[in-house]
């Protein structure tokens, strides 16, 4: 297999040295935390890290796995290839040990010796001989053990670390900068957080879940509300319900919960409601396959609901990406009074990757007032297209309408306050896409005269594969609506090609719609699994 | 002390059919408001009203109070997002039949559970009037057996509800009075004939005598949502 590895193995240039350790076994034997936890102890060395979680829709047995590849340089993917196992189960080893490079190990259960009330304790054992190989000091482990787990795991961790492995000597790096490592979901909750919210309803979807367990988690530290609501629908309007009175809430979920909540954003872009929805793609259509990634909804999340109305799409990339866009999200909403997208998939969702501190300038949602001047109006016809809002309770009266009103709010069917009304809302878009001059739609990277185009998880495997490729960049959409269609034309001088994560092609016709330009072919997956950089490789070469 | 509201009329034209019952039902909601807010029950001006789609949901521009004019059946939603980010708030839901059993029964159900403070009016003609008479779930003509959303919403937990109908407009007022000041989440049902596709006013006038000899009954005390949740919510922006 051709990859990133193999450039390093020939003792070709060595662009990058990328270590990879899969853990696998059942699931309910802790791969996924045993996983997370090798990723903060070679973070705090100093390493850059992705984790790749692959898991069935099931909650004990079946056969899962996470993938932690790691680097001195920046790591943005997982590597398909493996230098180690870390096998919980026969299975597991049956399933990966053709992975495994020749001179690489496979650290199995079976071979460990366990009284059987110790049997629980084995992926601590097995962490403490993996530590071992890598020559990774003992505190290392011990320190981040006894803050994660407890004492119990330490003494199965140092039974392991006391065995006799040999392998490779791993340089402890003084960076000085110390990494984060967290998943996409977990960006996306302290965005919100950040970005001033107090609320959020929720129906459990994955993978847009995570969002609402860890604002769960964090709501009585934060005096917020997170509740879960009795469907999608109640929860979508939940939240209009309450950014009308004045308090930032959001909602998210998957393809079909979000499809159950477009009426809510048809209602929201009408009355005027500010709303932040995080759309968390999986592989679909319909049910799909619930814990696997797919960028198959693009095209929805565009033209999701009836009616004419503004709309703000962004497409993270990472965790990052996700950070930026959803406090963009909430900036945007509450500012123009329309609802926000925030589209990630599963891949950016329940990946984790190492990043610094996640912080934005980006000032929080406005404090609105009771107070206003009498004759207020809910939609007064302004420059702009924004119509101050204000909350009730303070004398003025405060409306929000479903149905096509006057400035009061009042229905109307009449059809010169019909136009009127409709060319306020738009006008917002036209003030809306001014002030998104200064932040940037796409984002180039790299030289080369053809060009990779991409929105969204493609981006790690993408920009791994980047400096292998020759005479290649890489452009990065970062907003679906409103499209960047200027900026991204003025970078599309030359032959390119979309990678994508479905079926179809969906961000090509985007950008043929937008820009007027074709690209030349679309490298698609659609298997559930994201990109590799391997892929990327194999695909333009 | 509190401020003076504004008038609670508007000037908007009223496009209901000449004699509907929902004349008498606005009018004695508009009677109810002003006179709990004269004692104190009640603010107007903080008060808000969400409403449904149809006939009964005109109320949304004929009251001159805040409101929210929703989705059809997503009057409670939209009044549980309300309540919870602004507890101090007197918040009003109004429907029909159609949009509170047919379109929107898992919300009202679960709002009952949750016992949130809000007071959801229904106006129960059994049509859907506006689309030209098609039959709702409490429509003994649609196949199946009729819904008893009192029954129903009881069993689900609503610690106040009650039958009352637009014949009666005393009775009424007394059993607005009582659901609007309960404390937890009310269902006030209003049976009324739809003059145009459902004029069974002869079987409202003798159901509605029942109602009357049944009286208002007391609401149950149960701890609200709301009190659940106080605590955790900063209820203004920071």
């Amino acid at each position: 297999m051709e990859g990133l590895w193999n450039c390093h193995e020939r003792g070709g240039k060595i662009l990058k040295v990328r270590r990879t350790v899969i853990f696998a076994g059942e699931a309910g034997q802790g791969i996924d935390r045993t996983a997370v936890i090798f990723g903060k102890i070679v973070a705090l060395l100093g390493y850059s890290c992705f984790i790749y979680r692959d898991y069935s829709s099931l909650i004990r047995g079946g056969h899962n796995f996470s993938i932690v590849t790691f680097s001195r340089d920046v790591v943005r993917s997982h590597d398909e290839k493996a230098d180690v196992l870390v096998a919980l189960d026969e299975k597991s080893v049956l399933g990966h040990e053709k992975v495994i490079r020749k001179e690489g190990m496979i650290f199995a259960a079976k071979d460990i010796d366990l009284k059987e009330g110790d049997k629980h304790f084995v992926n601590n054992v097995l962490l403490g001989m993996l530590l071992k190989y890598f020559s990774i000091p003992k505190s290392s482990g011990v320190g981040i053990l006894r803050k994660e787990i407890g004492e119990s795991a330490i003494r199965a961790f140092e039974y392991g670390y006391s065995k006799d492995v040999k392998g490779v000597n791993l340089e402890v790096l003084k960076t000085g900068v110390s990494l984060e490592l967290s998943d996409g979901n977990h960006a996306v909750a302290k965005a919100a957080l950040d970005s001033g919210l107090k609320m959020a309803f929720y129906y459990p979807m994955t993978p847009a879940t995570g969002v609402f367990a860890e604002l769960e988690r964090q709501k009585r530290e934060k005096k917020i509300l997170v509740e879960q609501m009795e469907d999608e629908i109640a929860a979508a309007n939940a939240i209009l319900g309450a950014n009308y009175a004045g308090v930032p809430a959001m909602t998210g979920s998957s393809g079909g919960g979000i499809a159950l909540m477009s009426e809510a954003v048809s209602f929201a872009g009408m009355a005027e409601l500010p709303a932040v929805f995080y759309a968390a793609q999986r592989m679909g259509p319909s049910t799909g396959v619930p814990t696997y990634t797919a960028q198959g909804d693009l095209k929805f999340v565009l033209n999701m609901a009836p009616g004419e109305f503004p709309r703000l799409v962004l497409i993270p990339g990472d965790e990052e990406d996700a950070y930026k866009a959803t406090r963009e999200a909430f900036y945007f909403a509450n500012k123009y009074r329309i609802p926000a997208f925030v589209i990630s998939d599963k891949h950016i969702a329940e990946s984790y990757s190492t990043h610094k501190t996640l912080k934005s300038t980006l000032p929080r949602a406005a404090v609105l007032s009771e107070k206003a001047s009498d004759g207020y109006q809910s939609y007064a016809f302004t420059k702009d297209g924004i119509s101050p809002a204000i909350i009730p309770g303070g004398g003025q009266i405060f409306r929000a309408a479903s149905y096509e009103h006057d400035e009061f709010g009042h229905t109307t069917e009449d059809p010169v306050i019909i136009k009127k009304m409709n060319d306020k809302r738009l006008r917002k878009l036209e003030t809306l896409k001014k002030e998104l001059t200064k932040f940037s739609g796409i984002s180039v990277y790299g030289k080369g005269e053809k060009i990779i185009v991409f929105a969204g998880s493609p981006k790690g495997a993408i920009l791994d594969a980047l400096p292998m490729l020759k005479g290649f960049k890489a452009i990065q959409i970062n907003r679906l609506a409103p499209f960047p269609e200027n900026e991204l034309a003025k970078a599309l001088k030359g032959e390119f090609y979309t990678v994508e994560n479905n079926a179809t092609g969906q961000l090509k016709d985007i950008i043929r719609e937008n820009c007027g330009v074709s690209a030349k072919k679309s490298f698609l997956r659609y298997d559930g699994r994201p990109f590799t950089p391997d892929d990327i490789i194999k695909f333009f070469k | 002390m509190k401020k003076e509201p504004q008038n609670i009329n508007t000037t908007e034209k009223n496009t209901w059919c000449p004699g509907c019952l929902n004349f008498v039902t606005l009018a004695t909601l508009k009677k109810t408001l002003r006179k709990l807010h004269d004692e104190n029950k009640i603010d107007l001006n903080k008060t808000v009203l969400v409403t449904d789609i149809g006939c009964g949901a005109k109320i949304y521009d004929y009251i001159n109070v805040s409101a929210v004019y929703a989705l059809h059946g997503r009057v409670l939603p939209v009044a549980t997002g309300i309540k919870a980010a602004r507890p101090e708030l007197t918040v009003i839901g109004f429907g029909g039949d159609g949009g509170t059993y047919n379109e929107g029964m898992n919300h009202l159900i679960h709002s009952a559970r949750r016992n949130v403070g809000v007071t959801m009016i229904v106006a129960n003609n059994r049509v859907f009037a506006l689309t030209k008479g098609q039959p709702t779930a409490t429509n003994e003509t649609s196949f199946g057996i009729p819904i008893d959303a009192i029954r129903l919403s009881q069993d689900a937990g609503a610690t106040f509800t009650i039958r009352a109908s637009a014949l009666a407009p005393d009775f009424l007022e007394k059993a607005l009075e009582k659901a609007i000041t309960h404390k937890g989440f009310s269902l006030l049902e209003i049976i009324q004939p739809c003059l145009i596709f459902k004029n069974d006013v002869d079987e409202i006038r003798k159901e509605t005598e029942k109602l009357k000899k049944a009286g208002i009954p007391e609401g149950k005390k149960r701890i609200t949502w709301e009190e659940a949740i106080r605590g955790h919510i900063a209820s203004k922006r920071d």
